[in-house]
């Protein structure tokens, strides 16, 4: 007994490794790459400081894009090209690729909705200072649609966990391939229940991290 | 000192063409307190904006000290700006940061040191008063004080111009007049001129030195606060006017009233004679007053009255001759 146990704790610490590191390289590509993408379909919209209608279009397309394809589907349309950049089409490494792809385009509308929060006369008021478009997005836009910026950050890490069980489809890993492995095709459902609670209490532990960091950063 | 030629404004939208500004011409003189008012969709706040190039005019030029500005770009815009302070009515402060680093703001836009920040931010805030609220939030503050936080943030870099959108069409009737007493208090102290744009005849008479009536675009009517209010000349003015200064009477004392009533307008110098006691004392006839008003604006008295005469009838016919020969206007009510 106590060496299924002790196998079980091995693959579930391993497992747990493995959502984080996909989790981890996705969520940190979608904030270097998904802000400045929602500040860009921000920024050049209509009526705002830097509007553009063409590049506005174009980011909103790709974006829409991206996103309007099913998980699973852009997993399997992107494994040329992360054979190319990775290297190997197995393992997280490889499971991040489309990962980060899905969640750069998620996260780039989340911020795009967070930006529009902020108050038009904010951004008018800094406007009217004298200040360049570079100070209006890092001294006014960025602080004060920072809250908003993290919740959504917040749900693009709770949807991350989600996606990355898929992502064991072609070999990804993690704790919901785990779960899918032993639980669905072992029939073993002791250790699907156990590696669920186990993502219910990591999605948990994300999502009140997200909650007291973006209250703490909330004014009003 | 800022000199707006023919500018117009058009947007096109959903909704086809709007010209929110259609050929305005104004003159603005240094140090000048200068109200444009109007109601609401006027185009004053479009206007406004066009003296900072927060709104571009569609034609139509601006001059400020003489250099035209209509076109500036880039450098020379955000120049510009630096030397034109704005406040707006919903104060537009961010939320995310202290009273300090709101005002702090403008000075790193332009480029001021941390040290110069550090010496000229509570400068700012001691001459609006605010002190003790540099390390607040905004939402901690009243509106008054969330305005002066705006006033403090505006004059950071010594503007030449204040341009002020409705500053106190959300404040309380208290707070708007202290409000108003800081921006002429400004106006005089420091110099400055300042642009007003409000719904308030009262803001007007408050503080403007001269002021353009605004309507569906156009300026109906410009001149001397004490000129627009004693002889306003277009039937829009007229109408603001009115709104300032109603004297109706309760119809139990026109009922009631056996005598002439009379309203008697005052204006400028005339009313400061004593009017009325020397009726009373040449013509011995009764005199009460019923209603009035009389209020200083720019210095210069004017005003209304309502009283009845009452005596006997050819005495008080001579008597409302003599009233009518010595002030600026006599309607008889009854």
């Amino acid at each position: 007994m106590s060496d299924v146990m002790h196998e079980l704790l091995q693959d579930l610490l391993k497992a747990f490794g493995e959502t984080f590191e996909m989790v981890g390289i996705s969520l940190t590509l979608s904030i270097i790459i998904g802000i400045p993408l929602g500040l860009l379909l921000f920024v050049t919209d209509r009526g705002l400081f830097l509007q553009n209608r063409f590049i506005n279009a174009i980011g909103g397309m790709l974006v829409n894009i991206i996103r309007s394809i099913p998980f699973v589907i852009l997993l399997v349309l992107v494994l040329p090209f992360t054979q190319r950049l990775i290297g190997s089409t197995i393992g997280p490494g490889a499971a991040s690729v489309p990962l980060s792809i899905a969640a750069i385009a998620f996260y780039a509308r989340l911020v795009q909705v967070s930006l529009c929060e902020v108050n038009r006369g904010v951004i008018e008021a800094a406007s009217a200072t004298g200040a360049t478009p570079l100070q209006i997005i890092f001294h006014v836009l960025l602080p004060e649609s920072l809250p908003g910026l993290l919740r959504g950050l917040t749900v693009t890490a709770v949807s991350l966990v989600g996606y990355s069980a898929m992502a064991g489809i072609v070999g990804g890993g993690g704790v919901g391939d785990l779960a899918i492995r032993f639980g669905y095709y072992r029939y073993e459902t002791n250790i699907m229940i156990v590696t669920v609670v186990l993502l219910i209490v990591l999605v948990q532990v994300v999502q009140s991290l997200g909650d007291i960091a973006a209250k703490k950063t909330d004014r009003n | 000192m800022i000199q707006l030629s023919d500018i117009q404004v058009r947007f096109s939208g959903a909704g086809g063409v709007v010209e929110a500004v259609k050929d305005v011409s104004l003159s603005i003189g240094k140090q000048e307190v200068f109200g444009i008012v109007g109601t609401s969709g006027a185009g004053k706040s479009t206007l406004l904006r066009t003296i900072n190039l927060l709104e571009r005019p569609t034609n139509g030029t601006i001059r400020i000290d003489g250099v035209d500005v209509t076109g500036f770009k880039g450098r020379d815009l955000r120049e510009l700006r630096l030397r034109t302070g704005m406040i707006f009515q919903q104060f537009n402060l961010m939320t995310t940061k202290s009273v300090f680093d709101n005002v702090a703001f403008a000075l790193k836009v332009a480029g001021r040191s941390k040290k110069e920040i550090a010496q000229r931010v509570p400068e700012l805030l001691a001459l609006v008063g605010l002190t003790d609220k540099a390390s607040a939030f905004p939402a901690q503050l009243s509106g008054g004080q969330k305005q002066r936080v705006g006033i403090a943030r505006a004059l950071a870099n010594s503007p030449r111009v204040l341009l002020c959108d409705e500053p106190t069409s959300a404040l309380d009737l208290e707070t708007t007049s202290s409000i108003l007493e800081l921006l002429k208090e400004i106006n005089r102290t420091l110099g400055i001129t300042i642009v007003i744009i409000t719904h308030e005849m009262t803001v007007v008479k408050a503080i403007c030195d001269r002021v353009a009536v605004m309507n569906a675009g156009v300026i109906v009517e410009e001149g001397p606060v004490f000129e627009l209010f004693a002889n306003p000349r277009h039937e829009f003015t007229r109408q603001l006017v009115a709104r300032t200064r109603s004297l109706e009477l309760p119809p139990r004392l026109l009922e009631g009233n056996g005598g002439r009533i009379l309203k008697l307008h005052y204006r400028g110098q005339r009313a400061e004679e004593p009017v009325l006691s020397e009726t009373i004392r040449r013509f011995g006839v009764q005199v009460n007053i019923l209603h009035g008003q009389i209020e200083y604006i720019g210095g210069q008295p004017m005003g209304s009255l309502v009283v009845s005469l009452d005596g006997d009838s050819a005495i008080v016919g001579q008597a409302v001759d003599f009233i009518e020969s010595r002030t600026a206007g006599l309607e008889v009510v009854q």
